[in-house]
């Protein structure tokens, strides 16, 4: 077999074979574009070496020129596949420059079938033998086609649309871009030109070689082909770290105890790692949706995390939630989950991923630690009223003599047949009034003597706070030779407190300001309480005439173990801070001007 | 109510306290007047108390204290007996009031018949110190009639002196001492030298020592 043949043959069984590489990697991705139309290109080129070969064995001018004009289909096959290659893999190019390239060469294939000798000659009227690789080959002589014209043009257009794409992928590309360029732009140009301009030489007959450009072709495509495949490569090479990566980022996760979820909002299903589905209770291969999402949340915090979607996937701000989760065996286990929304470009919302905190110990311990600090709150307002016991009993005796007096005058009317109804009306008044006076002593005392499992937070009037506790400190204060000045605004806003709480918090103020007066021997000892509202707040003022706050003690006012009282624990204004804080209030002390210490209760009204 | 009629003063801060009280005493058959501050009483009750009279006063009160109130009435003209009534009484506090003479300390709740009880007691005190104001005002009276030399004659005659004794201190003869004692005896209204001695102690009227005498 002749080494032309041999050659020839190799070049369309490489085309072929790149020809089905790429297309397979093609079917395995189909957004890579260019993988098809470099498998197209290659194919289309595997069948130009046979008409390469036909001209170069022609023995007629008509067999010559009829291979020569069939030769034309897989030039143009290729020509416009290499095209669309450049346009996908570049994303540079010109959309009207492509069609007009397309247009122009399907014109220039057009008029070339349409003719009868082909576009290349008018006719071929002789053949020339001459010497090619060691054999004789033909090459054609002949008059030089009249349309020939429409060809150039195609090529210059085209070629124009290829150095355009060049051009501009090398402005912006850096340099992986501009790598493309030089292989593929670059290549493409000067192996094409070359070829034709080969072509065109030996139609011309300016030079002795047969009109064989199918090595120029099989050098583009092994050059675009290796391109291509160091495209194949670097994705394998991502595929590769981005595994690594991932394993990584699982790795992290697990140690930080996160569990990462996505949740697809158009399929509404959701992914999430193996620790997920551990924390959340689910079986490794069961399929996850929001629905079944919701089922896993403590019946009590459903409508809560329900409300933070919502909140999400209306205004994209970032998903926060904690809430409880319910396992299959019935344990609860407190989460903490946190995400972010993502929508499509037209603004729907497609997916929310975030990750799940499994925070049921440091849960535990904030339970815990508001657990102690209630007892200590109680503990020490137990403390407070126990000292206080002495002038409670007297401002419950008082209605208890009121009753006993009126009752046995009641009663010895009666026994002496001496009734007055009008006076035994006013009788029965005055004891019921003192009886449910006395039930509301008891009451009050009940309520701060209670020990509640939890703090509950209710809407609470300061000024019946203010008058509660100065009913039950009464007698103190007149022991105390103090005088309270109640200055109450009218019906000021509630607010979100706990009232026993507030109360303790009052008791406190006033017995440090009854005995600050007292130890400092004041005369008119005075303590002004007024409540006053602001904006979103409430303000509710314990003001005196003592001595004010001792310099050394104002930096650590509201620090426990800090006290000034001879025997003080030096906990009541920790404590009383304690509480405030807990209400999302302040509290603050301070010397007016003009004397005396005043403490200020600011909390946020309801 | 005749003006004789006791009466009791009821101060307590409490309202409903002076209201139960004010019946009790009523109901028992005296006059009561209740008042919400010992300020209160001090302002209304200036005049001295012509009747029996006592004060029934709650030891703890905003301004003046219960004790405050004893002491201040200690020199004033509505001074009377005082029951102290406390819903928390503690020991200094009862025995303060005690030494300066109050009545009783009754801790509230208490029994209306301990209460009348008090008040009875500290009415029969009343009763005898005004009783003894007006003996000592009528000795006062009659002691006004007696001479110069009436009245030293009484001083020497309240000694136990003999009539002998008491010429010869007063330079006078022994005829007229005997005149003059008739008529001491006769005005201040005394049955023997023994009831005049009371008198006179009553009054507060001194005897005469040695040498006392000037002319």
């Amino acid at each position: 077999m002749s080494l032309i043949t041999v050659l020839w043959s190799m070049a369309s069984a490489a085309s072929l074979s790149l020809a089905v590489i790429h297309g397979m990697v093609w079917l395995s991705d189909r957004k890579v574009r260019a993988e098809l139309w470099f498998a197209l290109a290659a194919l289309s080129m595997s069948a130009y070496p046979f008409f390469d070969l036909a001209m170069m064995r022609a023995e007629s001018p008509e067999a010559f020129g009829e291979a020569a004009r069939w030769a034309l289909v897989p030039i143009s096959l290729t020509i416009a596949s290499v095209l669309l290659l450049v346009h996908s893999y570049f994303g540079t190019g010109r959309r009207w420059l492509l069609v007009t390239s397309l247009v122009t060469r399907a014109l220039a294939l057009g008029v070339n079938l349409l003719r009868p000798h082909g576009l290349f000659f008018e006719s071929v009227t002789s053949l020339r033998k001459i010497s090619f690789l060691g054999e004789t080959v033909s090459a054609p002589a002949g008059e030089i086609g009249h349309w020939l014209w429409v060809e150039h043009v195609a090529a210059l257009v085209w070629t124009g649309y290829f150095i355009d794409a060049s051009w501009r992928l090398w402005r912006v590309g850096g340099g992986e871009g501009r790598r493309r360029v030089v292989t593929i732009g670059a290549g493409i140009v000067l192996i094409v030109t070359a070829g034709l301009t080969q072509a065109s030489l030996v139609v011309a007959q300016v030079i002795a070689l047969p009109v064989a450009v199918t090595m120029s072709f099989l050098l583009l495509l092994i050059v675009m082909g290796f391109e291509l495949s160091r495209d194949v490569l670097r994705a394998a090479h991502l595929a590769r770290s981005l595994q690594a990566s991932e394993q990584r980022f699982e790795m992290a996760a697990t140690a930080a105890r996160l569990a990462p979820w996505e949740w697809n909002i158009a399929t509404n299903l959701i992914w999430t790692t193996s620790d997920g589905r551990r924390i959340y209770g689910i079986p490794p291969d069961e399929e996850v949706d929001f629905q079944r999402f919701t089922e896993t949340v403590h019946p009590d915090d459903r409508q809560a995390v329900a409300v933070e979607v919502e909140r999400t996937l209306l205004d994209s701000t970032p998903f926060a939630a904690e809430y409880r989760v319910v396992l299959p065996d019935g344990a609860e286990r407190w989460i903490a989950a946190a995400g972010r929304l993502e929508r499509d470009p037209s603004g729907r919302p497609l997916l929310l991923r975030g990750v799940s905190l499994d925070i049921t110990s440091r849960k535990q311990s904030e339970q815990e630690l508001a657990q102690q600090r209630q007892d200590l709150t109680h503990l020490s307002r137990v403390s407070m009223l126990g000292e206080l016991a002495g002038t409670i009993a007297h401002e419950l005796n008082q209605p208890l003599a009121a009753i006993l007096s009126n009752a046995q005058v009641g009663h010895s009317m009666i026994r002496e047949g001496k009734v007055d109804l009008a006076e035994i009306e006013a009788i029965m008044e005055d004891v019921v009034s003192d009886a449910k006076r006395a039930g509301g002593i008891i009451h009050g005392m009940r309520a701060m003597f209670k020990k509640d499992a939890v703090m509950e937070l209710q809407p609470v009037d300061l000024n019946d706070a203010v008058n509660q506790v100065c009913g039950l400190l009464h007698s103190e204060i007149v022991v105390k030779k103090a005088r309270i000045e109640l200055d109450l605004e009218e019906a000021p806003p509630q607010v979100m407190a706990g009232r026993v709480e507030i109360q303790q918090v009052l008791i406190n103020l006033i017995l440090n300001s009854l005995d600050a007066m007292k130890a400092a021997g004041s005369r008119d000892a005075r303590i002004h309480i007024s409540t006053r509202s602001a904006v979103g707040s409430v303000i509710l003022s314990v003001r005196d005439n003592g001595p004010g706050i001792p310099a050394e003690m104002k930096a650590r006012l509201f620090e426990a173990f800090v006290t000034t009282k001879p025997g003080g624990l030096g906990l009541g204004l920790a404590i009383s801070h304690g509480i405030i804080r807990r209400f999302e209030g302040e509290l603050s002390g301070e010397n007016p001007p003009g004397g005396g210490a005043l403490f200020r209760i600011t909390l946020p009204a309801v | 109510m005749s003006p004789a009629t006791p009466v009791v003063f009821i101060v307590d801060d409490d309202p409903s306290i002076c209201r139960s009280l004010l019946r009790l005493v009523r109901q028992t058959g005296f006059e009561g007047h209740s008042y919400g501050s010992a300020e209160e009483f001090i302002e209304v009750q200036k005049g001295p108390l012509m009747r029996p009279a006592c004060l029934v006063v709650d030891l703890q009160m905003p301004g003046l204290s219960g004790l405050e109130l004893q002491q201040h009435l200690q020199q004033g003209a509505a001074r009377c007996p005082m029951i102290f009534i406390s819903g928390n009484g503690d020991i200094p506090s009862t025995v303060r009031a005690m030494k300066h003479g109050a009545v009783t300390f009754l801790t509230k709740p208490f029994d209306n018949a301990d209460l009348l009880r008090a008040i009875g007691e500290a009415l029969e005190r009343h009763r005898a110190e005004l009783s003894s104001d007006r003996q000592v005002r009528q000795v006062r009276d009659r002691m006004a009639e007696l001479t110069e030399r009436e009245l030293q004659v009484m001083s020497w005659v309240i000694t136990g002196a003999l009539n002998k004794q008491i010429a010869a201190e007063l330079d006078i003869v022994e005829k007229t001492v005997k005149v003059h004692r008739a008529r001491v005896l006769e005005k201040m209204q005394a049955q023997s030298v023994a009831e005049l001695v009371r008198l006179c102690s009553l009054a507060g009227f001194a005897a005469a020592t040695s040498g006392s005498a000037v002319d």
